[in-house]
């Protein structure tokens, strides 16, 4: 395997015929963005908050009570924390992952390859499958409504962990989406969700957390009178 | 004096509530109404329960178009190839076949399941490896402890 002469650019061009290149639910940078914004946002406020009750101390009234300030001071200062993880994490190694069939049925075999860029500092990688359902709901809290969505993870396999530097620097694998389970389903509140997590462990530093959802298909009708068929033969035998 | 009762009433061969996706649902529709109905209508349709708000979707529909005040008729109609009635810890999906007037002033409701191998698909709850921000999160409060 020749390490020095694969590029980002040149991988994505040269995946095996059939492969697919999964996308990522959400890029390191989008996961900053979003990060930054809302540290940005509670640290306005906050500050805002701070200023206005020092004011009235030093004026000698007591609006309310310093302690109250402790939440959302400690809230903003998480979240610059946060900003901070993710903005180190932007300098993370790159990585590219393909499937041999995005739309995959149930028990159908397939390929996951991964290749990781500047993966010297990668002691670990593990791979995993991950099914869950999500429902959206609407709450009412002090006149307000809202909508709020939970989340309930059915599986989550392991596909690989390595930490082996050759496996982790590139590599395949093979596996199936379990047989009787649900497909994905996307309905407007109601959904049913597949991915592929892959997670780098990185020494003193953020680990790689990559999420790339696929879709996971219905049997079309052939596939089920396969599966028919072999229940009816593995009836009459058992 | 008789008040006289509208009546529709559903009946799936054999009493079969589970199916296979793309199979044929065979049953028999009998009404007894007290006047004349445009049509009688029967739609095949799948919907959510849970924590969720509530999804729904008509599948397949029939109708019997200027239907005696009176009768029965039998029908045939094939499902959908999907989606699959599953049921988990937040959110499930149900099959159900109906018959109606119009404005649903009458109607029977009849259940059903519909998976590949007629088996129910029961998604449980499983632990998930803590990774990133968890696994830090986790790490400072097992410091603490």
């Amino acid at each position: 395997m020749d390490k020095t002469t694969l590029h980002l650019n040149d991988y994505k061009t040269s995946s095996s015929a059939g492969e697919t290149i999964l996308k990522m639910k959400a890029s390191p940078l989008e996961k900053f963005v979003i990060m930054l914004v809302a540290a940005l946002l509670a640290s306005g406020i906050t500050s805002f908050l701070v200023i206005n009750a020092v004011e009235s101390w030093r004026k000698g009234n007591f609006e309310w009570p310093f302690c109250f300030l402790i939440i959302p001071v400690l809230l903003s200062l998480g979240l610059i924390g946060m900003v901070a993880y993710y903005f180190i994490a932007l300098f993370n190694s790159r990585l590219v992952v393909t499937i041999s069939n995005p739309r995959p049925q149930p028990g159908e075999k397939l390929t996951l390859g991964w290749k990781i860029f500047n993966a010297a500092s990668v002691d670990k990688l593990e791979i995993y499958l991950k099914g869950k359902e999500n429902a959206t709901f609407r709450t009412k809290q002090d006149h307000k409504e809202g909508r709020e969505t939970r989340e309930n993870t059915f599986a989550f396999l392991k596909l690989l962990e390595t930490e082996s530097r050759d496996a982790i620097y590139i590599g395949r694998t093979q596996f199936a989406v379990p047989p009787g389970t649900m497909h994905s389903f996307d309905g407007k509140n109601n959904k049913i969700q597949w991915e592929i997590v892959l997670h780098g462990n990185i020494k003193r530093r953020p680990d790689i957390n990559c999420e790339y959802p696929i879709t996971v298909m219905p049997f079309d009708q052939e596939s089920l009178h396969k599966l028919l068929r072999s229940t009816e033969n593995g009836g009459e035998n058992g | 004096m008789e008040v006289k009762m509208d009546n529709i009433t559903l009946f799936l061969k054999d009493g079969k509530i589970t199916y296979r996706p793309g199979e044929t649902i065979r049953g028999e529709l009998l009404w007894d109404l007290s006047q004349e109905v445009q049509d009688i209508t029967i739609n095949i349709f799948w919907y959510t329960n849970g924590i969720g708000e509530q999804d729904s979707e008509i599948a397949v529909t029939e109708k019997i178009s200027m239907p005696l005040q009176k009768g029965r008729q039998s029908f045939e109609i094939e499902l959908p190839l999907a989606p699959y009635s599953y049921t988990g810890q937040i959110t499930e999906l149900q099959w159900a076949i109906e018959a109606t007037t119009m404005k649903d002033k009458v109607k029977d409701v009849k259940e059903f399941s519909m998976t590949p191998d007629k088996r129910e698909i029961v998604l449980p709850k499983v632990e998930e490896k803590a990774t990133g921000v968890q696994k830090f999160l986790q790490s400072l409060g097992k410091k603490r402890t």
